[in-house]
């Protein structure tokens, strides 16, 4: 770019070319990220929002994800992975048996703990007001029914929505007051 | 005479031009972030499944190999039967044998039967009961696939256009590698006004139907 109004021999000029080309390259670049950011987020590694209705009569969810053999529990912001063992305990004749996962069952003193005893008696005791929502994964789709039959034997009422494999997900409480 | 001296060269200033670059660099991020913040969880589900029991008649459908077929059950056992006569009570084991040996095709599907008599004997009165079910699996390139249902030409929009939304419900039977074709059906039967239900099958696991077992409900 040339200061003065006449060119002369003497005067150099100043190309701003390369600079918008570099300007350029950049918008380019951002734009890309952007676009793919937005992709990744809405496209297949998109993660689901649920969102439950929380009209009259209806009960509030709570999120577990199945994947066949860990349950994940969605405990406020908490996620807690409990691993299933497919061991119950049912009263026969005033008796325990011991059920394995094979189906075999045993007779024992009693009941042990389960690791999914805390999330069982949690719902258990929030029954009149929750209930099991269930993300199953297509590795759990399986062996659904037998884990879920361990909430239906203690009267809690479930819920269930299948979920792609490596696709994450989250209950989006609705605002309080909001519809 | 003296030649007039030129002017000097004076350095453009690179200022602006760094500042529109900074500018420009500083809006992009700022979509970026809105971008990200935005589309992040996308809401994808407005109504969360919770399971009920109905009086309702279920419509059994079979999602397996990306595919979806109906299950008309009491005319497949209806079918099956056909050629055994009727089940007595000193009969009853024979003719659940032989209805398990039973197999048959329809248009889309390959049907077999399974049956077993339970016998209650107790000193007042002795009774049998038989166990009967249908399994079925999907035949090759049979059913209709999830374009079929998105443009309303599959064999789903016909049982719409016939079957009452107050009676009857629909449920699905779902292979893990249809679950893209089960959601495009129940999109399709909930905005007709059906309830729908669904149960999980194993990869590759057939459809069993009978008159025992857990019972269908809409969720």
């Amino acid at each position: 770019m040339a200061v003065s109004g006449r060119p002369s021999a003497e005067q150099d000029h100043f190309d701003l070319l390369p600079f918008v080309g570099i300007m350029m390259c950049l918008l380019g670049t951002l734009l890309l990220v952007t676009m793919s950011v937005a992709v990744i987020n809405i496209g297949a590694g998109a993660g689901e929002g649920w969102v439950p209705q929380l009209d009259k009569g209806s009960k509030i969810p709570v999120l577990v994800e199945w994947d066949g053999k860990y349950a994940a529990w969605h405990a406020g912001n908490d996620i807690r992975t409990i691993e299933e063992n497919f061991i119950e305990y049912t009263p026969v004749n005033g008796t325990w048996v011991r059920y394995d996962p094979d189906g075999k069952g045993h007779p024992v003193d009693g009941p042990q703990p389960n690791p999914l005893d805390p999330l069982v008696n949690y719902l258990q005791a929030h029954e009149s007001t929750h209930y099991a929502l269930f993300a199953v994964r297509p590795s759990g789709f399986k062996n659904f029914r037998r884990f879920a039959s361990r909430f239906e034997d203690r009267q809690i009422e479930i819920g269930a929505e299948p979920l792609d494999q490596g696709k994450s997900v989250r209950l989006v409480m609705p605002v309080e007051g909001k519809k | 005479m003296r030649r007039p001296r030129a002017a000097p060269f004076e350095q453009p200033s690179l200022v602006p031009m760094a500042d529109m670059l900074t500018n420009t660099v500083g809006i992009m991020l700022f979509i970026l972030i809105f971008a990200a913040l935005s589309t992040s969880g996308a809401v994808a589900l407005k109504h969360l499944p919770r399971e009920r029991s109905t009086d309702a008649k279920a419509i059994f459908m079979y999602c397996s190999g990306g595919r979806l077929a109906r299950i008309d059950a009491d005319a497949l056992m209806r079918r099956i039967e056909k050629p055994l006569g009727d089940p007595t009570y000193a009969t009853a084991t024979a003719w659940a044998k032989r209805y398990s040996t039973q197999k048959i095709q329809t248009d889309d599907l390959d049907v077999s039967g399974e049956a077993s008599a339970v016998y209650d004997e107790n000193p007042f009165q002795s009774s049998v009961r038989l166990n009967k079910a249908i399994i079925a699996h999907i035949r090759k390139d049979r059913g209709d696939d999830v374009d079929a249902i998105h443009e309303g030409r599959s064999e789903l929009q016909a049982l719409i256009g016939t079957e009452n939304n107050r009676d009857e419900f629909f449920f699905f039977l779902v292979d893990p590698d249809s679950i893209a074709i089960f959601r495009a059906a129940r999109d399709r039967v909930a905005k007709a006004g059906f309830n729908v239900g669904w149960s999980s099958l194993g990869p590759g696991e057939p459809a069993r139907i009978g008159n025992g077992g857990r019972q269908a409900k809409v969720s």
